[in-house]
């Protein structure tokens, strides 16, 4: 597959948000403001694209063979190091965004993207240019749907909501009409 | 602190699906079909007994700063666990549900309950919590995954409800559907609570 | 540092603990896996060649004479009833709509498609992984190897196989995976 059909792939044909369900909780969870939004799609994007390098490395190298059946206790290690470390870089450099961030940068390690990405790009084969075009393009494709929806979220800030949709209910109807706009891209490769 | 509490407090009152909101991604993408759902349900029950179980007993052994990466070890091996037992016993339904067995390990139900109870609980307590969430969570799934089995594709557990005259409305199978879906459920879930609270506050009220 | 120490010892004591643990669970289950991957894989070639009792699978130097270039074809069986060869089975990777899709071909010596069966997908509910329904799987039986295989809504001819509705992406991979396997077998088999 070359790389610019994965490319567009991962962003808007399979989406990984509105079409595999992988980034949900962090996706409803952190899309109050574009500006939180985009600074956790940053996030995600670097954490996403080094967890992929490291586990396929570790793969190769180590995993391949007898211990397969380690993969997934390894693999959620290396991203629980990651973004320990991700954390500790941003408090450095960041302060501000490290705070908006709050609680959920280290949520980043049970966000579903980041392992998921990582067990796909052992499923699917790919060779490591590969796997980083996969991990950057899954990564972008969650950054965009998040910005898209804070964006669409900060209107229903002055909206009149019926109160038991309000929160949750109202987001993933939302996501629900987003996603079958995606489904529009189908057919782009 | 009453077992029976317990359980139904992972049933009803913090359902981790539809008042908790967490563990989402687990239950848009299995519900298409009544037999996924229930069979994740299971594997979620299992995995969330066994961690809170050994969380509970190893609880005043670990260290606080480690206690994140600690338990994730934990979930971790129970998911493992589970997913060579499905791939040895039932790899029909290991196939089904794909990608999603080992992502049971960033489940946030799994690691919330291990950090908010089976570190602060004692043993049957614990597995007790873990079992009322997982029938709370299995619910939620079983729920979600009738509806969108019997109008995408006329059946439920497999069975064919409907006449072929029926013409299924595929949306519901794929994404857009589940999300549209979920969304009304916890709307209609939350429009109960609050009918539910106001007509506390009026007791309260009238009592006084 | 001492603390720093203490706290590393004690998570990767937890980590040995629970790598141990799995091992002993991966040697208990690591048979039965393999069985039961051997079992299904039985069943698919006697779904898709049923007139066959035995299979023998071509090694990798044979394989490789015969796909040459078309390395997607990662499997061919012959099968046998009794010491007689009555045809083939091929397995087949192809690019379908969700993401890869692997399905196997079983053709007869007397130069029929005996039945085709979806192993793996990652297709769409109701709509590609239709593809593992007998509807589209048998509307493939029976159909010569000698002409082109297309896809049409209401198959009649000899060379038309049932088409997926809203997936022409899965029904295109298969019905060319279908055809290049065809191709190879009147190449390569039909001697």
């Amino acid at each position: 597959m070359n790389l610019f059909t994965i490319l567009i792939s991962t962003i808007f044909v399979n989406n990984y948000v509105l079409g595999r369900f992988l980034g949900v909780c962090p996706f409803l969870g952190v899309s109050n403001k574009t500006e939180t939004a985009t600074g956790m799609g940053i996030a995600v994007t670097f954490v996403v694209t080094l967890s992929s390098i490291i586990t396929y490395i570790i793969h190769h190298t180590i995993l391949i063979g007898r211990l397969e059946y380690l993969q997934t206790i390894v693999f959620i290690l290396v991203i629980a190091a990651l973004v320990q470390f991700v954390e500790m870089v941003l408090k450095k450099i960041s302060p501000t965004l490290y705070n908006a961030l709050g609680v959920y940068l280290p949520l980043i390690t049970t966000n579903c993207v980041v392992l998921g990405v990582a067990i796909l790009n052992i499923q699917a084969e790919y060779n490591l240019i590969e796997t980083i075009v996969n991990a950057f393009g899954a990564s972008v494709g969650f950054s965009l749907a998040l910005i898209l929806i804070a964006a669409i979220r900060e209107k229903f800030e002055i909206q009149e909501i019926p109160k038991a949709l309000e929160g949750f209910p109202i987001a993933l109807i939302t996501a629900g009409l987003m996603s079958i706009a995606f489904l529009g891209f189908n057919g782009l490769v | 602190m009453k077992l029976s509490k317990v359980f139904f407090n992972g049933v009803v009152k913090e359902n981790p699906i539809f008042v908790q909101l967490i563990g989402m991604c687990s239950v848009l993408a299995v519900t298409t079909a009544a037999k996924n759902g229930l069979a994740m349900g299971l594997a979620v029950t299992g995995v969330l007994i066994g961690s809170n179980v050994v969380v509970s007993l190893i609880r005043k052994v670990v260290p606080n700063k480690i206690r994140i990466p600690a338990f994730i070890v934990v979930i971790a091996t129970f998911v493992t666990i589970v997913e060579m037992f499905m791939k040895a016993y039932a790899q029909d339904l290991y196939n089904a549900l794909g990608i999603f067995i080992p992502l049971i390990v960033v489940n946030c139900i799994i690691l919330a309950r291990a950090e908010s109870f089976a570190s602060k609980h004692g043993l049957l307590a614990s597995a007790v919590d873990g079992l009322g969430m997982g029938v709370g969570y299995t619910l939620a799934l079983l729920i979600l995954s009738i509806l969108r089995e019997f109008l995408g594709s006329g059946s439920i557990f497999d069975i064919q409800m409907l006449g072929p005259s029926f013409e299924p409305a595929i949306i519901f199978l794929m994404p857009p559907g589940a999300f549209i879906l979920l969304g009304i459920l916890i709307g209609i879930f939350n429009s109960i609570r609050n009918k539910q609270a106001s007509k506390e506050v009026l007791q309260k009220e009238e009592a006084r | 540092m001492n603390e720093t120490i203490k706290l590393a010892l004690i998570l990767f004591i937890i980590t040995a603990v629970a790598a141990s643990v799995l091992a002993i669970s991966n040697s208990v289950t690591s048979e039965r896996i393999a069985e039961a991957d051997r079992l299904a894989s039985e069943r698919a070639k006697m779904e898709v060649l049923d007139i066959a009792e035995e299979f023998k699978q071509l090694d990798e130097n044979r394989l490789k004479e015969i796909v040459g270039d078309n390395t997607n074809i990662t499997e061919i069986n012959e099968g046998y009833k009794g010491s007689d060869l009555v045809g083939y089975t091929f397995n087949i990777e192809v690019n379908g709509y969700g993401g890869p899709l692997t399905f196997m071909t079983g053709i007869s010596k007397d130069g029929k498609i005996t039945g085709i069966k979806v192993l793996v997908h990652e297709e769409t509910p109701g709509l590609g992984a239709n593809s593992t329904r007998p509807f589209f799987t048998d509307s493939f039986k029976g159909k010569p190897v000698d002409s082109e295989i297309t896809a049409v809504r209401e198959p009649k001819a000899d060379n038309e196989v049932q088409a997926l509705t809203s997936a022409t992406v899965t029904t295109n991979a298969i019905v060319d995976g279908v055809n290049l396997i065809r191709q190879i077998y009147s190449e390569k088999l039909s001697n």
